[in-house]
């Protein structure tokens, strides 16, 4: 506590020094670009310099089918580590899954048992923005923000009349999507309404080198992917009354049941007794009242989440946690060249799993504190201190803080260049598996707690016809008391290593635009090396990469649009990675796709066809080691719209 | 001449008999070439890397990954669950793939593996002409096992021949007095089959499930009795079976007996001594206690434990070297690194360490 009193004496004091001797600056909300009022909107502003981006229209437009891992795959130079099947997990700068944060509204989404969320459980289709924040945030989004967090936002319109979209697409190996889109509303009240419905056979055909015959056979032989079908249907239900354009109530109700069988290895993929599925049922609710008319603007917020997970329908293991959220924070603009915000967050959960003892855990208790102070000392400089205290009954969570920094020196109407810096510190509560699993659970763990820092540069050169980025960060990630399971007599969760990750990342991309032609070209690429630099059982020192942590990673992009026509083609590589500790490795693969959008006017409503080609080289590549991927494949997607829109 | 000729054509056929008799032929299993420790290392959960470790005591030598070696660099695909050696072939029970291996005393696979009949295979154990193998069934529910079953695996026809049903998850197995005793490790019981008829004739009841068998001098066995997430107990330890009356007959308790579905339990050349694995609590320098793995000897005559080594992480079996009676302890801390086999003398003194692959789980030696 008394951390967060020093940082109120401190930048409390501060301005009223500053402003009494410095000119006034801009209005700090004229500095921000702010998308929408959404709890992310709110989270960029006090994180200047922050490498965030933003997956373009089109992007998600040519990955609106599955789940989130599709999209994030091709485009961005993210490791997702999946199979064929419906399991996908993400591994931002070098960290587990249970290091990035799923924010959907004020919720983050990670399984509290597990620790993370499977990628391909979130359907790409239910979102019309998806956000990537690269690097630590616990700061500002609490608990396993360390490697990076991902923003699932939604748009709104507050449009008078009706209108919709509707999807249907039909793809290679069984694939099928149906999705509807109704947007409802007469300028205050809104109600939009998403829901899907994704089946996949997944049965493509592979050369399969480890069949059951192959002593007596050694070459590979032409297989089929057998027991890998994939089952998902969801509804997003938002519904939003705005009062003013700074007063709104947003409340969204998303429900999702995920089932897919859980591929099995090549290997094994001939031995047709064995199946195994996973089905996951989750609720989600988010409201959120915001009331930015006065000098003191404050947000309330409120949700429930309900997750639930059966494996094998065996009914005994149950497997399902509740919780429910409260949320409150106010801010307030402080001298037209700063603003600060409190805020508080309470989560009460509830968990029902067949391996926890009650005398163990009935509920816990999660509450967190935070502030936020941003400011603009001089001119094209802004600085973020935000800091954070969680609690959770009994057990003890570090206290957060991080400072960030942006310095813009040129800005004209051709060049931009801003140079950015930040140091923050990042924790992870164990997940309730690490601490209550059955006699193996480890109450005594302590959070994983993380120091990163980064440095960033960006410039921008715009001269028409071009528009062009380029942008490079460096980060060095320090994460200590790693927790794994290990075998003590018993497995048991324990802090084991301390990790040290650190990389570049660039990003470029050239945008050209001149009447009806425009052009986009697009190029990632993160170098990381991620080492467990000490094991705190062995007492060993770094051996090599992290597992399923490629050093090279990138992508690239382009496409060209002619009025409402477009053709694009896009490609990911994969470096090296190692699958065990004893130097395994996996091959690098590069992937291309290809496909083109075509505009039809039906009714006077606007209709896409969209044609894409998956893995055109026909690659035959493992991202997990023995499971089988998908070679070439087609995907041929009708979108049409609804508009009905008033004056 | 007729005769003669006769004669001749006789030695003609029989010469083949006594020439591949000849003692001055090549062994096809030479001793050198076999001798010494074979580790089996499990390798990652339903992704493969199991693969066998070769150590020679005598001349430190070692090879890791001899299955690829001795197999123009095949990967060994299923993850090795038990491997045992019965009638001079050595027999491997994998998972994902399902499958029985069998090898040559050089560890050459020279059939394709067996997998029909075979869900989730745990253990074997030989009989005559035949191997009982352990199964946990198709799609088994973790709880109550009630699909599992054993299988009887006819070693000259090359298949399954029965299917004898036995729900609760069997997994160690012991032959003894012509019956099989199958430790059962979903349901607090020893199933005892006879094997004129492969029928379950009884169930010896145990205080908690148990997992593996070791046999003395009088046929009897002796058997881990553990706790396990699916079947929690608090009377762990060792028990000793009558296989005679199909009695337990004593209890002798231990906490935190391993209950690992790897060699825990072992004895020395003569029976004289016994290995567990189990937990134990030590006391870390900042004062706190934490649960390390340990090993212990137990003496059947006096029926006492003693701790035999310490502060043990990732301890998943311990075997005895025959010749000498080297204490081996296979020990793999995680998953995705590298184990590593710490060798003992008899009286507990650390004589010295190699490494192996990824979770060892039993290991055998050959002369």
């Amino acid at each position: 506590m008394r951390h967060f009193l020093l940082a109120w004496c401190f930048f409390f004091i501060l301005p009223e020094q500053l402003s009494a001797i410095e000119p006034l600056y801009p209005l700090v909300s004229d500095s921000v670009l702010l998308d929408e009022i959404t709890c992310y909107g709110d989270q960029k502003k006090y994180q200047p310099g922050s490498k965030i981006e933003k997956l373009t229209p089109l992007q998600q437009e040519i990955a609106r089918e599955g789940g989130l891992e599709q999209a994030l795959s091709r485009f961005t130079p993210i490791y997702i580590k999946s199979n064929a099947g419906g399991l996908s997990t993400i591994r931002f700068r070098g960290t587990a899954p249970s290091h990035t944060a799923i924010q959907f509204g004020g919720i983050n989404i990670n399984s509290l048992t597990l620790g993370h969320a499977n990628l391909s459980n979130l359907a790409t289709f239910l979102f019309d923005r998806i956000e990537l924040q690269y690097g630590s945030s616990s700061a500002l989004n609490g608990s396993g923000a360390i490697g990076g967090a991902i923003y699932l936002e939604q748009n709104n319109l507050w449009e008078k009349g009706f209108s919709g979209s509707f999807r249907y697409t039909a793809g290679s190996f069984g694939e099928q999507m149906t999705g509807l889109k109704v947007v409802a509303g007469n300028g205050k009240l809104e109600s939009i309404t998403k829901g899907f419905l994704f089946r996949k056979e997944n049965n493509f055909p592979f050369k399969n080198p480890y069949h059951p015959n192959r002593i007596s056979h050694p070459e590979p032989i032409d297989d089929v992917q057998q027991r890998a079908a994939i089952d998902n249907k969801g509804v997003l239900q938002e519904l939003n009354y705005r009062f003013s354009p700074n007063c709104l109530i947003k409340s969204m109700a998303w429900f999702e049941d995920s089932w897919q069988q859980i591929q099995p290895n090549m290997q094994s993929n001939s031995d047709s007794v064995s199946s195994e599925e996973i089905a996951d049922r989750n609720f989600r609710f988010w409201t959120q009242f915001t009331n930015n008319e006065h000098l003191l603007k404050y947000q309330l917020g409120a949700g429930y989440v309900h997750d639930n997970q059966l494996y094998n329908k065996i009914e005994d293991q149950i497997i399902v946690t509740d919780r429910l959220i409260l949320d409150a924070s106010l801010k307030q603009n402080l001298f037209q060249i700063s603003e600060y915000k409190l805020g508080i967050h309470y989560q009460y959960i509830v968990p029902n799993v067949y391996a926890y003892s009650k005398e163990n855990i009935e509920n816990e208790q999660h509450i967190n504190l935070a502030f936020s102070y941003y400011i603009e000392p001089a001119e094209g400089l802004k600085a973020t201190l935000n800091l954070r205290q969680q609690w959770v009954t009994g057990f003890r969570v570090p206290f957060t803080p991080s400072l960030l920094a942006e310095y813009i020196p040129l800005h004209t109407p051709k060049n931009y260049l801003a140079v950015s810096a930040s140091a923050s510190r990042s924790y992870r509560v164990p997940t309730l598996n690490d601490r209550f699993w059955g006699d193996q659970g480890n109450p005594d763990l302590l959070p994983e707690d993380g120091w990163t820092f980064e440095g960033g540069i960006h410039y921008r050169f715009r001269n028409h016809p071009f528009t062009s980025n380029l942008r490079i960060n460096l980060f060095y990630m320090d994460i200590d008391n790693w927790i794994e399971w290990r075998n003590f007599g018993v497995w048991k969760a324990q802090n084991i290593q301390r990790v040290v990750s650190q990389g570049i990342e660039f990003h470029g991309d050239l945008h050209f635009e001149n009447g009806d032609l425009a052009s986009d070209f697009m190029l990632n690429y993160t170098g990381n090396l991620a080492e467990p630099v000490e094991n705190k059982v062995s007492g060993q020192g770094a051996i090599q990469q992290l597992i399923y942590t490629p050093v090279h990673t990138g992508n690239v992009s382009w496409n060209v649009s002619y009025r409402k026509y477009t053709v694009f083609v896009d490609g990911s590589y994969t470096g090296i990675r190692y699958t065990d500790y004893l130097g395994a490795t996996l091959p690098g693969y590069f992937l291309i796709n290809a496909g083109l959008l075509l505009p039809l006017k039906v009714l006077d409503q606007e209709t896409r066809i969209s044609l894409q080609i998956i893995n055109i080289l026909n690659k035959q590549y493992q991202n997990e080691k023995y499971y089988a991927m998908p070679g070439r494949s087609f995907k041929l997607s009708l979108t049409i719209n609804l508009n009905f829109k008033k004056p | 001449m007729k005769k003669l000729v006769k004669h001749f054509i006789f030695l003609g056929l029989i010469a083949p008999i006594f020439m591949a008799c000849d003692q001055n032929d090549p062994d096809p299993f030479p001793s050198e070439q076999i001798k010494g420790c074979y580790v089996f290392n499990y390798g990652l959960y339903d992704s493969g890397g199991s693969s066998i470790t070769k150590y020679n005591s005598e001349t430190e030598e070692l090879t890791n990954y001899y299955y690829r070696a001795q197999n123009n660099q095949l990967e060994l695909l299923s993850n090795i669950q038990h491997a045992g050696i019965y009638n001079d072939s050595i027999y491997l029970i994998g998972n994902a793939p399902d499958q029985l291996i069998t090898l040559d005393p050089l560890f050459r696979q020279t059939r394709d593996g067996i997998s029909e009949k075979l869900a989730n295979p745990r253990y074997f154990v030989g009989h005559e002409n035949y191997l009982y193998i352990s199964c946990y069934g198709e799609n088994p529910d973790w709880a109550d096992m009630p699909s599992s079953y054993i299988a009887k695996f006819s070693i000259e026809n090359q298949n399954v021949e029965k299917i004898i049903s036995l729900p609760g998850g069997p997994e160690g197995m012991a032959v003894a007095h012509g019956k099989l005793f199958v430790a059962m490790n979903f349901i607090d019981s020893i199933a005892v089959i006879s094997l004129d008829n492969d029928h379950a004739v009884s169930y010896i009841a145990t205080p908690s499930v148990t997992s593996y068998f070791v046999k003395d001098a009088q046929e009897n066995l002796w058997v881990t009795l553990v706790s396990t997430h699916s079947d929690p107990s608090m009377e762990t330890g060792l028990g000793y079976i009558n296989t005679t009356q199909h009695t337990l007959e004593t209890v002798f308790p231990l906490n935190g007996v391993s209950s690992g579905w790897s060699s825990v339990l072992s004895a020395n050349s003569d029976g004289s001594r016994l290995y567990l694995l189990a937990s134990d609590w030590v006391e870390e320098p900042a004062g706190t206690w934490v649960q390390k793995g340990a090993a212990y000897t137990f003496d059947p005559v006096s029926g006492t434990f003693a701790l035999f080594a310490g502060n043990l992480t990732g301890a998943n079996g311990i075997v005895s070297n025959p010749a000498n009676n080297d204490v081996y302890i296979l020990t793999g801390a995680s998953v995705t690194e590298a184990g590593s086999v710490r060798i003992y003398t008899e009286e507990g003194q650390f004589i010295h360490e190699f490494i192996c692959g990824v979770s060892p789980y039993w290991a055998f030696f050959l002369e």
